[in-house]
């Protein structure tokens, strides 16, 4: 149970606040490559800023605020140019760092005119990695961006799912923290949506926890489990699961059928978290290296209520939509003062502290946990994941991967669609 | 004309304001049966209140709020169990009292934990009756709910509609009180409504009101009216029209004899429209109708009685008024309703001779809120069982010569009648 205060300390993301600061040490995905193959510009929304992404038309990227610094057209219409976006308004044009280059009647009066170089829109960087946009809304230097094991690897196929899901980050990440919600939302509860389904021949036991441990690691969480049945000598014990500080799950081998991946939970405001379902998959036979633009991007549905409460059941078969509906109705902040953790919850509070630290460290001056500046302790990040999850394997088989992956479209394409 | 205090006092009903006080005293209807056939729970705001109703699998009807007390999930979407409903997140288990009886991981780090002892999420009381869930949000013990004729009636088939309008519930109650608004709202404008749809050979004469009076008794307020050429002895003064304290209004054939003749074209026994204050700016309308069996019905379940939405009147996307959508009392009375916004204001009104049942129904509310007050229990309170077990009443005789009759009313969108209608038994030869 958390005061109101605390509750929004750790939840609140916008500029100045606490939380939004410690965010802003960090480089976030805001689109794949591939939402840019067919538009030269995109909205966004980080961290409670309104922003426009854009392609130029030498292929560079580039994030600026959203109107002019003219008379305030939004950039969203704006015109790419070989370098930098122009507003479409009175021709303004300005480069990456959203310096103002060209406002062409002022020229046209006056050719030694110097009042472009007073405007300055605000811009910030952006860098391409493994087929996603990042970017970083910190304090300069910016750090580099961490050289996770997926985001490296060569000789896999990757695709990139995504959610607009209407609820604060927190939620989604301290779900993350919390091994039991699996016997239940993944495992109990799934087996009544089965029932709805009218699929009792997929309903199966449920798998129990015996016990349940955090450790903190050098980049933030390993969760551990013992199930019924099971011993420390599993996989779900030994190796554990990896949560990444500040924002992300790791999921999965990516030597398995269904790949590895990771959840990201980019805070877009208070209210709203982009959610990133970033996936590796072995090649097999025919598949070749993917150039960035042509790692797909795919929508991940959020189920939703009709207007008689009736629930969508079909989106909920898999652990992406039981994970959404759980998130988005604890509200769009959880009212902390008003939960009752137990020991069930000893991560989310571990996780918690660890916020609350990396806070501290950020208020001091410091770099936070998965700061990296020097390249040669940057080269590749492994994460050991359990590669033999006891777990997953006494759940009733009837989930692509367990998650998002049911709309993967290198899945649907290697195995189908999942239908009931 | 009152004051934005009075205004307010009358209309406001969230916890611990003295009309919400008062409003909680009652049993509401939330739902009916049969919307619980395809579902197991559903989302329900009450007095200002959300909350969750949920059907276990036992068959109980249970009510509690909205979020899991461990990490706040909405129960919306809740495991119902052979008793009571689990969340689905961790699996934390609630029965109908809102006590938490279930805590399994708990249990399994420790068998002896007594964690859940301490758990205990709000939850009220539901009870069914006419095929309508009926929910109570007020002090124990519960009053009983009500034998109102419309719901213990035997012999009759129900229906059940149900419209959310977007006002406060009082504009709908002070309607009642209002008998004038029948010759304007439902003969004058509705010619200019027919008018508009070119039903030409609808229009209806208007008559128009001599006398208006309005008489307290046990249950509410009795309305009476003698038209232009009637007389105190036609039965709309004699008998009048009853409006049940505190939100219903009493429609169709009396309680006492069900075998009533089709004064319609068509039966239709005891009917209720009640107004349930869903929050200060909307109000759950319900019909609740109650038609004599004839021959060939069955006795129904209360999962049987059929449900409906009578549409709300929306002006269309220039603004302008949908006259199609207009053409029954049950669109013509909410587009008053919901047009005297979302909470009428009051301090702007001008009440005139027409208005005297409005004024005595607001003493009305203000004496029972009183009451409330004071620690007791307000009008239409029953505690006694001998003196709840069938409460009829009289409602004029008028006959009504017009089989037009259906189409004036909520009765148009009838499940019940569409089917009657449909093997040719609605109107008596």
């Amino acid at each position: 149970m958390l005061t109101i205060e605390q509750n929004d300390r750790i939840t609140r993301v916008g500029p100045s606040t606490p939380m939004g600061e410690l965010m802003r040490r960090y480089w976030h995905p805001i689109a794949a490559v591939s939402q840019m193959n067919d538009k030269a510009t995109k909205k966004i929304r980080l961290l409670g800023e309104d922003l426009i992404l854009y392609k130029d038309r030498s292929g560079a990227f580039g994030l600026i605020e959203p109107h002019c610094a003219h008379r305030r057209m939004n950039m969203i219409y704006g015109i790419p140019e070989e370098s930098g976006l122009r507003c479409p308004y009175h021709g303004w044009l300005y480069d990456a760092t959203g310096q103002c280059i060209e406002q062409p009647y002022e020229e046209t009066e006056d050719p030694d005119a110097r009042f472009k170089d007073k405007i300055q829109m605000k811009a910030y960087p952006v860098e391409e990695q493994a087929g996603l946009l990042m970017a970083y809304l910190g304090p300069q230097p910016a750090p580099l961006k961490p050289a996770w094991d997926l985001f490296q690897m060569g000789d896999v196929v990757r695709d990139i799912g995504y959610a607009q899901v209407d609820c604060n980050y927190l939620q989604v990440m301290e779900n993350s923290l919390d091994p039991i919600h699996v016997e239940w939302l993944h495992n109990y509860w799934a087996n009544y949506v089965m029932e709805q389904l009218g699929r009792d021949d997929l309903v199966g036991d449920r798998a129990r926890h015996e016990k349940i441990h955090f450790e903190r690691t050098n980049h933030g969480i390993v969760k551990r489990r013992v199930v019924v049945g099971g011993s420390e000598a599993d996989d779900d014990w030994k190796v554990g699961h990896p949560i990444v500080f500040p924002n992300m799950l790791r999921q999965g081998t990516f030597s398995s059928r269904a790949g590895g991946g990771f959840q990201i939970r980019v805070p877009l405001d208070d209210y709203t978290t982009g959610h990133w379902w970033f996936r590796c998959y072995q090649m097999v036979e025919g598949d070749q290296p993917q150039a960035s633009e042509h790692i797909p991007f795919y929508q991940v549905p959020v189920p939703q209520l009709d207007a008689e409460d009736r629930a969508e059941w079909e989106k909920l078969d898999n652990n992406s939509g039981q994970d959404l509906v759980a998130w988005v109705t604890q509200g769009g902040i959880a009212d902390r003062e008003k939960e009752n953790l137990g020991r069930s919850d000893r991560g989310v509070i571990l996780y918690r502290q660890m916020l609350e630290e990396n806070m501290q460290i950020v208020a001091d001056g410091g770099d936070p946990l998965n700061t990296f500046r020097d390249p040669a302790t940057n080269e590749f990040h492994e994460l050991p994941t359990e590669s033999d999850a006891r777990f997953t394997k006494m759940g009733p088989a009837r989930q692509r991967g367990g998650a998002a992956t049911k709309y993967s479209p290198i899945m649907i394409e290697r195995e189908g669609v999942v239908k009931y | 004309m009152l004051t934005q205090e009075a205004n307010d006092r009358y209309t406001r009903v969230g916890l611990g304001t003295p009309m919400g006080e008062l409003m909680r005293r009652y049993w509401h209807p939330i739902a009916a049966v049969s919307q619980m056939n395809d579902k197991a729970t559903k989302k329900v705001r009450l007095l200002g209140e959300d909350l969750i109703l949920y059907k276990d699998r036992s068959g109980t009807f249970g009510l509690v709020e909205p979020h899991c007390a461990h990490r706040r999930m909405n129960m919306i979407y809740g495991i119902p169990e052979q008793n009571g409903l689990r969340c689905p997140y961790h699996g934390w288990l609630y029965d109908a009292t809102g006590q938490c009886i279930e805590q399994p991981y708990e249990e399994t780090e420790d068998p002896d934990a007594r964690f859940k002892d301490k758990i205990q999420m709000k939850a009220y009381p539901v009870e069914q009756k006419a095929g309508v869930l009926f929910a109570y949000l007020g002090p124990q013990p519960a009053p009983l709910l009500p034998n109102w004729d419309v719901y213990a009636a035997d012999g009759v088939l129900r229906d059940i509609g149900y419209a959310e309008l977007p006002c406060n519930w009082l504009q709908c109650q002070e309607n009642s009180l209002d008998p004038v608004h029948l010759e304007w709202l439902h003969v004058a404008w509705a010619n200019y409504i027919r008018e508009q749809n070119g039903e030409f050979d609808q229009i209806k004469a208007v008559r128009a009101h001599k006398v208006i009076h309005f008489d307290n008794f046990e249950y509410g307020i009795i309305k009476r009216r003698i038209w232009e050429g009637g007389s105190e002895d036609d039965t709309e003064w004699k008998d009048g029209h009853p409006i049940v304290f505190p939100h219903m209004l009493r429609q169709g054939s009396d309680g006492f004899n069900l075998e009533a003749p089709a004064r319609w074209g068509f039966r239709l026994g005891p009917a209720f429209q009640v107004r349930v204050p869903i929050d200060d700016y909307t109000t759950g309308h319900w019909w609740i109708n109650c038609y004599p069996m004839i021959d060939g019905d069955g006795e129904q379940r209360p999962e049987d009685i059929p449900f409906y939405n009578p549409p709300v009147p929306m002006l269309d996307e220039n603004e302008q008024p949908v006259f199609q959508s207009l053409r029954s009392n049950s669109s013509q009375d909410p587009a008053a309703w919901i047009t005297q916004g979302g909470i009428a204001d009051r301090t702007g009104e001008h009440l005139g001779r027409s208005d005297k049942g409005v004024i005595q129904f607001r003493q009305m509310l203000e004496e029972n809120m009183r009451l409330v007050e004071e620690g007791q229990d307000p009008m239409c309170t029953f505690r006694d069982p001998e003196k709840n077990q069938y409460i009829p009443f009289m409602t004029e005789q008028a006959q009504y010569a017009d089989t037009s009759a259906r189409q004036g009313a909520a009765t148009m969108y009838s499940p019940i009648l569409d089917a009657r209608e449909a093997a040719g038994t609605l109107y008596e030869k």
